[in-house]
């Protein structure tokens, strides 16, 4: 099964996955499963719980698709689901999810660390790896409600109102842990950007 | 959302920070994801996703229907069933004496077996010619 997505009617596959046709929902998993695992290593910053809440939010999904009244999109539903997992695997944890991560291989060049550009790059005077811990151990700090949410508007830039649909909350609440959120990390990060 | 401290630093800066170091690893073998799901489903039975022939409020609207219904029908017709019933007996006792004196007659109604029990006492029998009015 590939990934070539553009050949893919979602409308189509959904109905068909509701009478029961499970090839069709295989379609729709290949066609949200990118999103949905980004969005839950982003929560819950751990390759193999990701992959695991993963599987489980589709498996989630298959067993609720007659309760889908297709007031929402097919992938805010999805991402509601796979949101309530990582936030239920993160309480059951009891503790701050592992602020060492398995990013697998780094994008970044390892010749940029000897050659920033201080107009571009925040931070410039640190070590780029060690910004890098700093943000992932501020950004685990967070709770997984607020994780959610600045990973929604500041990462993936989605507007308030899909937040809102792709939690289950209101705009409003959306705004205030928005708020609440990036005050923390500001305070958290502060002396990062002592360095500019 | 502005910041409302104006110590705090720009929050583009923040923002920034976070898109270039807060990153996730690309799925890794996006297939598998696939297999084990559709796997999962088919070991469950792959149970047809859609809604149920008696979906829960139509169960209830039914009950509720069929007990509105019971209600009804109780309050119509069980109260002329009764009277029925109480006009079923053939007489009442409204008061038991003997003309003998040495008899006594207590009457009391056992209403378990709707009827009414002559308690006669100061006779082995009632002789012929006496009569319990």
């Amino acid at each position: 099964m590939g990934d070539d997505l553009s050949s893919v009617d979602e409308t189509g596959c959904l109905a068909r996955a509701r009478e029961g046709d499970t090839s069709a929902f295989g379609d729709l998993i290949t066609l949200h499963r990118g999103k949905i695992h980004m969005h839950i290593f982003y929560m819950v910053r751990n390759e193999e719980d990701a992959l695991d809440l993963t599987q489980d939010t589709f498996i989630r999904a298959w067993r609720s698709l007659a309760r889908f009244d297709g007031r929402a999109s097919f992938s805010s539903w999805l991402f509601r689901i796979a949101t309530n997992a990582a936030i239920d695997l993160c309480r059951k944890r009891k503790s701050r999810p592992q602020t060492e991560v398995e990013l697998g291989p780094m994008k970044i060049d390892a010749a940029s660390r000897t050659t920033p550009s201080p107009a571009e790059v925040p931070g410039a005077g640190l070590d780029r790896a060690e910004i890098k811990r700093r943000i992932e151990g501020a950004f685990a700090q967070l709770s997984p409600e607020h994780r959610a949410v600045v990973v929604l508007k500041e990462v993936e830039d989605c507007s308030y109102e899909e937040i809102a649909r792709r939690l289950g909350c209101s705009p409003g609440t959306v705004m205030s842990r928005l708020f609440y959120a990036r005050k923390k990390l500001q305070t958290l990060l502060a002396d990062l950007h002592e360095e500019f | 959302m502005k910041n409302s401290d104006p110590n705090d630093p720009p929050w583009d800066k923040t923002r920034a920070l976070l898109r270039e170091h807060l990153t996730a690893p690309p799925l890794p073998h996006p297939d598998f994801i696939n297999s084990q799901v559709l796997e999962t489903i088919r070991r469950e039975g792959n149970p047809r996703p859609s809604a149920p022939l008696f979906p829960l409020r139509w169960l209830a609207w039914g009950g509720g229907t069929a007990l509105g219904t019971a209600a009804l029908l109780t309050a119509f017709f069980l109260p002329h069933d009764l009277s029925r019933h109480e006009d079923g007996f053939i007489s009442h006792v409204l008061e038991a004496r003997a003309e003998s004196p040495q008899l006594s007659v207590t009457s009391f109604r056992a209403p378990d077996d709707r009827g009414v029990v002559l308690w006669v006492e100061g006779s082995e029998f009632i002789p012929a010619n006496e009569s319990v009015q």
